[in-house]
């Protein structure tokens, strides 16, 4: 009997002390292993409200798609950007330690103060933010010859003052199109609208107009490409049509975490409108 | 019969510890998110990066390190930013602390007439060594936070 008491605890002993080792190995932030998914929420999304070109013709929803389905539309896809970008990376990435499948796969590619213009250029710009792929900055058509996204979607404008030169602004788009097209042909764009500006930011000049035009005007260029066009802006306009200061977090344009709900919203919303019109089916229904 | 158990008992702890810590002869060093998490007050506020985005912003690539940690402040705007790399050799040290500095050099062109608060703090950021593992951090706090996280490695 004793013998099987003493076996008990040498076994106990070796066991504790194997775990205890075990568990100095496990937790890792980064490792070049992929992280195991975890399940996903998965709460059915708000009704859609207007977002595409397609907005006149959407015909009856056929089924509201849960918000995982809806952000599978995006899988792979490559958001391009300027801070705000940059903060919606953050925002999502911080939803995805919850949710690894939430926008599965999308990536990103931004830099603060990068300009629409330099984004439209086939050349570095020197003294100012480019984008880096590997640590190596490139032009944008570059970056996106090198990764292949299905989707790019393009947000970018607001350190140009896009709206102070709507024409302008509108053919760095239709170069960025083109240079797509030449250089990336199975690459979708996708342009979204800029954002909006607070009251405040208003204060000297009013860019609330000049951004409302600078927006119609690339909806306009986009249907008459057959671009898709996304309008993350309407939603977080106040009353008055400048940014909702309940929305931002520099009394500027950046956004909160409310601002950024929004977007990621009309991002889904977008997605469901594709669904309702037959044009995109989820992987999972 | 009882002392030979006890002895045997002894043995197996002895045994089982050695290997736990390599013979003894080696340091154990902490997961590397420990450790950092260590080293900063305010992990709750940061958010992790993937291994994609420190390869795309760094060019520090997963084959070069055994584990790395990118943490960026939730704002995204402030500047705060945690990078710890274990590298995998001596070589690879080198390369990550030189994909570092230009990293940082990048960053700060980019804050540059833009956020100067971020910018501020990247000017006073350095890229520091030790053994095998490289760091920057970028924070109001960075130099006792660097200086408390190399202790360990």
């Amino acid at each position: 009997m004793r013998k099987w008491i003493a076996l008990g605890l040498i076994l106990l002993l070796a066991a504790g002390l194997m775990a205890s080792a075990a568990a100095q190995t496990l937790t890792l932030v980064i490792s070049p292993s992929a992280p195991t998914p975890t399940p996903l929420p998965n709460a059915p999304s708000p009704a859609p409200t207007p977002t595409s070109k397609q907005d006149a013709s959407i015909p009856a929803p056929r089924q509201k798609l849960t918000r995982d389905q809806l952000s599978s539309y995006y899988r792979g896809a490559l958001f391009i950007g300027d801070s705000i970008t940059t903060q919606l990376k953050g925002y999502i990435r911080s939803l995805q330690k919850e949710a690894p499948d939430f926008f599965p796969d999308v990536k990103f590619q931004t830099a603060q103060s990068y300009f629409l213009y330099t984004a439209s250029r086939k050349g570095l710009q020197s003294g100012t933010a480019n984008l880096k792929l590997h640590g190596v900055a490139m032009p944008m058509y570059r970056i996106l010859e090198e990764m292949r996204p299905p989707k790019a979607l393009i947000l970018l404008g607001v350190n140009d003052y896009i709206g102070t030169q709507v024409e302008k602004g509108v053919g760095y788009c239709r170069r960025i199109l083109e240079l797509t097209a030449q250089y990336a042909p199975g690459t979708e764009i996708i342009f979204e609208s800029l954002t909006p500006v607070t009251a405040s930011f208003c204060r000297k000049k009013d860019y609330r107009t000049m951004w409302d035009e600078y927006n119609a005007a690339l909806k306009a260029m986009c249907e008459e490409t057959n671009t898709h066009y996304i309008d993350i802006a309407t939603p977080l306009k106040d009353g008055e049509g400048y940014l909702d200061t309940a929305y931002s977090n520099d009394g500027k344009y950046h956004l909160n975490a409310g601002g950024l709900d929004l977007w990621i919203q009309a991002l889904l919303d977008f997605a469901q409108a594709q669904y309702d019109l037959g044009l995109w089916t989820p992987e999972e229904t | 019969m009882k002392k030979r158990w006890i002895a045997l008992l002894m043995l197996l702890s002895l045994l089982l510890s050695g290997c736990r810590t390599g013979g003894g002869q080696e340091k154990a060093l902490l997961p590397l998110e420990d450790a950092v998490g260590k080293a900063v007050s305010d992990r709750e506020d940061l958010i992790a990066y993937t291994g994609e985005d420190l390869s795309d912003l760094t060019g520090i690539l997963p084959q070069d390190y055994t584990e790395a940690v990118f943490l960026v402040g939730s704002d995204t705007l402030s500047g705060r930013e945690v990078i710890a790399v274990r590298a995998k050799d001596e070589n690879a040290l080198k390369a990550a602390a030189e994909a570092l500095k230009a990293y940082l050099s990048g960053r700060m062109q980019e804050t540059r007439n833009y956020l100067p608060d971020a910018y501020k703090l990247q000017s006073e950021a350095r890229v520091e060594t030790k053994n095998l593992t490289a760091a920057l951090f970028i924070g109001p706090n960075a130099a006792e936070e660097t200086r408390a996280f190399l202790t360990g490695e």
